[in-house]
């Protein structure tokens, strides 16, 4: 550290865990991320979890630095123990109170040069009167609101899918193959992204469930690969002058 | 290749003297933290402003104020959300629209809800246009060196009854105006502002009276902007604000 | 010899002179070097049972602000040889339109059809003696004596062949279409379709790209520009009755008026 500077942490992201999704379906919300963390472009860990419960109702999954992730979970989980506490049981903060408790300590964060650098979706479903609840903070404590959300390079490359395939009355077998059809784009093009994917759904009847992680399959044999090899275009050149 | 005389102008001369300076003697002798690579490095990577784009106009009239802002948020060149309202809401004669950050935006304007309720509480009254003109000129002046990355357009119905709007830059210097245009489309929407209404070269300096013409150009203001400025779209977002209290509509324009 | 300034002349292809003025400029600070336009793009190119189809958005910008609302970015190489470029505009215009020459000089010294893996080869020939510097992507499809091609060229002189290529900054939205709606052997219909749903991706999800969708299908001897074949973007409202300019609220500081006649057939010019 250089000395008479404030302390911060992270200033570059080191372990990143890629894109996470989220999107509402006819239940409640169901999250979704892959389970690798990259170091560089090495994938340090193919097996991580990088989504957790916060409450009863209220789930979180982080892309970004996962060091922060792990920094956010211990803030969360003392938010909700100090709720409990102190509210012995009465009121419990809601799925929109954590998402703007979240969206204020990013923002603070950011104030202080010293962000977390993470890009997060919270979900949540109301035990009480089912509201459901699907949103994203950055950074920067921005926060969006929506029908689904992505983080990272799933923005770029998975918005369109979801658009196209979104509805409200989704199932959970339909939520969930659009999930798929999304992380398969992604274990294609993200070179941060595994083939290993977790889903979690938060429903008003079984609250927060988190899924054991398991493998999408890619499709790879396309004829094409096998008819036209690099031969097909290397033997012709050309010699300019 | 003998860049000596290469040409007279100064600046040549400058960057090759420049050159030179940056020997290994200097390097060593700098104190440690005020090496070039390590101040970037203190710095760090992390930048904290990031702009969300977006435009707002806001036109002033003789017994009301018209704000027409578009409603896309993005990021690079991604779409955050297509329905995100950059106008918010301060006391029943008051609106603030702003452009920017929109975590800055956010809290600004949740401070000055804050802020409004603790004048209500303290005056046993509501704060005048003219002095939350004022308050969030201080506001953002007090954030002088870390500035809310907002530009702002206050509008409300001053003490007279007729319509006012204040424009702001990020850091709080400000104008009592009787139209403004912030945001990403500000250059485009400028012209056709001033040709339109009041303006500095006019003879007869007249606020408009009808609140339909006036809402008709606003709306085709922002559908224009959107036609040339890339952040702008999706749906265009219609605050009136008259002696009734405050009226929101929305209507879509193009998407892409 | 009399001519001797023929050898000071220059010789012909790009000028570098000002090279070293930008790079001191840029270092001095206090001025900077211009920069070139480049065009946020969405194109894409997908190879189907019997041909190839091409496709792109016809939005072109310059920064944030949109400069030609209904570009073409398909660009013609040779008569069985399309090709759609994105980045720097002014590069694939003049590179294309350089290639399509060259093409067409050897098809007529060799009486036969263009390969457009000559054609692909010529592009990044080109584009790599320059480093990375010539602001070319694009994708080059046709269909020649080896049947239907599809070839991506970068700017800095690689060439990649896949069934289906996207470029530009939409491109990772229409590659998610592509990812998940491609199927080998495809017809026509589902080739074209494809490629206006992937066209599309980049023009709602990306803001550099916009506008209008244009499809250019490429079979044996035969190919059809689909120009706007998809027009769903347009200004939605318009103030009713257009605007007035009121000449009485700006001063008039002087006004005279001058008789102008017209007169009838052929006027000697004024040479006064």
């Amino acid at each position: 550290m250089i000395s008479g500077q404030p302390r911060t942490h992270t200033q570059v992201p080191v372990n990143i865990g890629t894109s996470v999704m989220g999107l509402r379906y006819k239940d409640g919300i169901m999250l979704a991320a892959d389970t690798a963390v990259a170091y560089g472009s090495m994938k340090k860990t193919k097996h991580a979890q990088r989504m957790a419960a916060i409450s009863s109702d209220t789930a979180i999954a982080c892309s970004g630095e996962m060091s922060d992730f792990q920094e956010l979970l211990k803030i969360f989980r003392e938010k909700h123990d100090g709720d409990v506490i102190e509210n012995d049981g009465a009121l419990f903060l809601k799925p929109t109170d954590y998402f703007n408790y979240l969206s204020r300590v990013q923002y603070q964060r950011r104030m202080k040069g010293d962000p977390l650098w993470n890009g997060s979706i919270i979900g949540g479903v109301r035990q009480d009167s089912g509201d459901v609840f699907l949103g994203m903070v950055d950074l920067y404590g921005t926060k969006v609101e929506g029908n689904f959300l992505l983080t990272g390079l799933a923005a770029h490359y998975c918005q369109v899918l979801m658009q196209n395939s979104w509805r409200a009355d989704l199932t959970e077998a339909e939520a969930r193959a659009i999930i798929e059809d999304c992380m398969k784009v992604m274990f294609y093009r993200d070179k941060k992204a595994s083939d290993e994917i977790q889903i979690t759904t938060i429903t008003k009847d079984q609250g927060v469930k988190i899924h054991d992680p398991y493998r999408i399959q890619g499709e790879w044999n396309f004829q094409f690969f096998h008819d036209k090899t690099n031969e097909f275009w290397r033997p012709i050149r050309i010699y300019n002058n | 290749m003998d860049l000596e005389n290469y040409t007279n102008v100064n600046i040549f001369k400058k960057v090759y003297e420049k050159r030179e300076v940056s020997s290994i003697h200097n390097v060593v002798e700098q104190p440690h933290h005020l090496l070039k690579d390590n101040t970037q490095h203190a710095k760090g990577g992390f930048n904290p402003y990031v702009n969300n784009q977006g435009t707002t106009v806001a036109i002033a009239g003789k017994d009301f104020v018209l704000v027409a802002a578009d409603t896309r948020i993005s990021q690079g060149f991604n779409i955050l959300s297509r329905d995100y309202s950059r106008t918010t809401k301060l006391t029943d004669q008051c609106v603030i629209t702003s452009g920017g950050m929109v975590a800055d935006i956010e809290t600004l304007h949740k401070l000055l809800i804050a802020k409004v309720k603790t004048y209500q509480r303290q005056f046993k009254k509501t704060p005048t246009v003219e002095s939350l003109a004022q308050l969030l000129g201080n506001t953002l002046y007090g954030r002088r060196f870390m500035p809310y990355y907002a530009f702002n357009l206050l509008c409300g119905i001053d003490q007279n009854g007729q319509g006012s709007v204040y424009g702001y830059d990020a850091i709080g210097s400000w104008d009592k105006l009787t139209y403004g245009v912030q945001g990403s489309g500000s250059e485009l929407g400028a012209p056709i502002l001033d040709n339109q209404f009041v303006g500095h070269n006019y003879l007869v300096k007249t606020l408009p009276d009808d609140v339909s013409v006036v809402e008709d150009t606003g709306k085709d203001i922002i559908n224009s902007i959107a036609e040339r400025d890339i952040y702008t779209g999706d749906q265009v977002e219609i605050v009136i604000v008259d002696k009734n209290g405050i009226r929101v509509k929305r209507e879509p324009i193009r998407r892409d | 010899m009399e001519l001797d300034y023929l050898k000071t002349l220059p010789l012909g292809g790009f000028n570098f002179d000002n090279c070293i003025r930008n790079r001191a400029m840029a270092e001095s600070g206090i001025l900077q070097a211009p920069k070139t336009m480049k065009t946020g793009t969405t194109i894409c190119g997908v190879l189907f049972k019997d041909g190839v189809v091409l496709a792109a958005d016809t939005r072109a910008t310059g920064g944030s602000i949109v400069g030609d609302k209904n570009c073409e970015k398909i660009h013609n190489l040779a008569p069985n040889i399309f090709c759609c470029g994105a980045g720097t505009a002014a590069d694939c215009d003049h590179v294309t339109e350089m290639i399509k020459r060259q093409l067409e000089l050897h098809r007529l010294n060799t009486h036969s059809e263009n390969r457009v893996q000559m054609a692909a080869l010529k592009l990044v020939a080109h584009a790599f003696k320059y480093g990375g510097q010539i602001g070319t992507h694009l994708i080059v499809g046709g269909v020649d004596v080896k049947g239907p091609q599809l070839i991506e060229c970068s700017n800095d002189g690689n060439m990649y062949s896949m069934p289906y290529h996207t470029t530009g900054s939409g491109s990772l939205a229409a590659m998610a279409i592509m990812e998940t709606r491609y199927k080998e052997n495809m017809t026509r219909e589902e080739a074209v379709n494809l490629c206006i749903a992937a066209i599309e991706a980049g023009i709602y999800h990306d803001l550099g790209s916009g506008s209008n969708v244009d499809v250019c299908v490429i079979t044996r001897n035969k190919y059809e520009m689909l120009r706007n074949i998809k027009h769903d973007n347009f200004k939605v409202f318009s103030k009713p009755g257009g605007y007035q300019f009121k000449k009485d609220r700006v001063q008039v500081v002087e006004e005279f008026k001058h008789k102008l006649v017209v007169e009838a057939g052929e006027q000697p010019m004024d040479l006064s």
